[in-house]
């Protein structure tokens, strides 16, 4: 990609998120109101992040991967369920995918 | 105050990215200003990086920014924001902002609405900061597998992602989910598998439980 390609691809990729921002908002709150779209707004994030924990855990370039960084999540999870701090899960886990990959 | 470091190291790993895939520190720390979206930002350098088209990289960024609109939905009620608070409201809607604000449910509107500004404005800084650290410094971080940058990412959103798993319909939500876009992921680029789980949220939030 050239120097201003790369410019074009992220100011229009930022105009384009800050605009659907500014329609969130801008939506009347009517819409909110009804308990159908509250309760798919609510799932929402939740799918969404469970769908970045996969992707970004599990694949690589279109592929479905079992590496370091599975290690890594399996880590964070246990430290998770021990209630463990964000920061602690995040050391956990880059720790253990650290370790698993310098060492396999 | 409490996601700052996480956040900071988050935002290290996508300065050292950017420059790792070709763009400039400038180009780095322009997403991070502009864009301000972490999945959306590290999904567009990861197309620039594997040689992808402007429109891929475009598409990859918005698809994974465009949760952002529904966290503006959610918070639009809640903040009640107008004029320039708006828009600086609606350019700090993320995940974190987001997730925290709405963390202890919704009756209390000021712990809400302090939530919100706080973890939105410290992580603006402290996402820019370490974004032009990271950059400057990518030089000296060869390979980000290997500090273990790459598993912290994942564990982030799983972090982020726990406290929300109140019932086990929620959890069998979550892997569902999960399960979608890794089925996904081989079929179609990237990006696309993580927006089209939206669908599971349709579903699953059609009919009252």
């Amino acid at each position: 990609m050239t120097n201003s390609g790369i410019w074009l691809a992220i100011l229009i990729s930022s105009a384009l998120i800050f605009i659907a921002r500014i329609i969130g908002y801008s939506l009347p709150n009517s819409i909110l109101a009804k308990d159908r779209l509250q309760r798919i707004t609510t799932l929402i994030p939740i799918v969404l992040l469970a769908a970045l924990v996969g992707a970004q855990s599990m694949v690589k370039d279109g592929e479905v991967v079992i590496d370091h960084r599975l290690a890594g999540l399996v880590a964070g999870a246990i430290a998770l369920r021990l209630r463990g701090s964000f920061l602690v899960v995040l050391v956990v886990a880059g720790l253990t995918g650290a370790l698993v990959y310098n060492l396999i | 105050m409490g996601v700052a470091i996480p956040v900071g190291m988050y935002g290290a790993a996508f300065g050292a990215a950017g420059v790792a895939a070709g763009l400039t520190i400038w180009q780095t720390s322009a997403l991070s200003l502009l864009l301000f979206s972490g999945a959306s930002q590290f999904a567009i350098v990861g197309v620039i990086g594997a040689g992808g088209t402007v429109l891929a990289a475009i598409l990859a960024g918005v698809l994974l920014g465009l949760r952002n609109g529904f966290y503006a939905l959610r918070m639009a009620p809640l903040l009640q924001t107008s004029g320039v608070k708006r828009i600086v409201a609606a350019h700090i809607t993320i995940d974190e902002s987001t997730l925290v604000a709405l963390a202890g449910g919704q009756n209390d509107l000021e712990r809400v609405r302090k939530g919100f500004w706080f973890t939105g404005l410290g992580v603006f800084f402290f996402w820019n900061l370490f974004t032009l650290i990271g950059a400057l410094g990518a030089s000296l971080l060869d390979d980000p597998s290997k500090w273990g940058l790459d598993s912290a990412v994942p564990a982030a959103f799983l972090a982020l992602l726990w406290p929300q798993l109140t019932t086990a319909r929620l959890r069998v939500i979550a892997i569902i989910a999960m399960v979608l876009a890794l089925a996904l992921s081989p079929f179609l680029s990237p990006g696309l598998p993580i927006i089209s789980v939206v669908i599971i949220a349709f579903i699953a939030g059609w009919r009252s439980k």
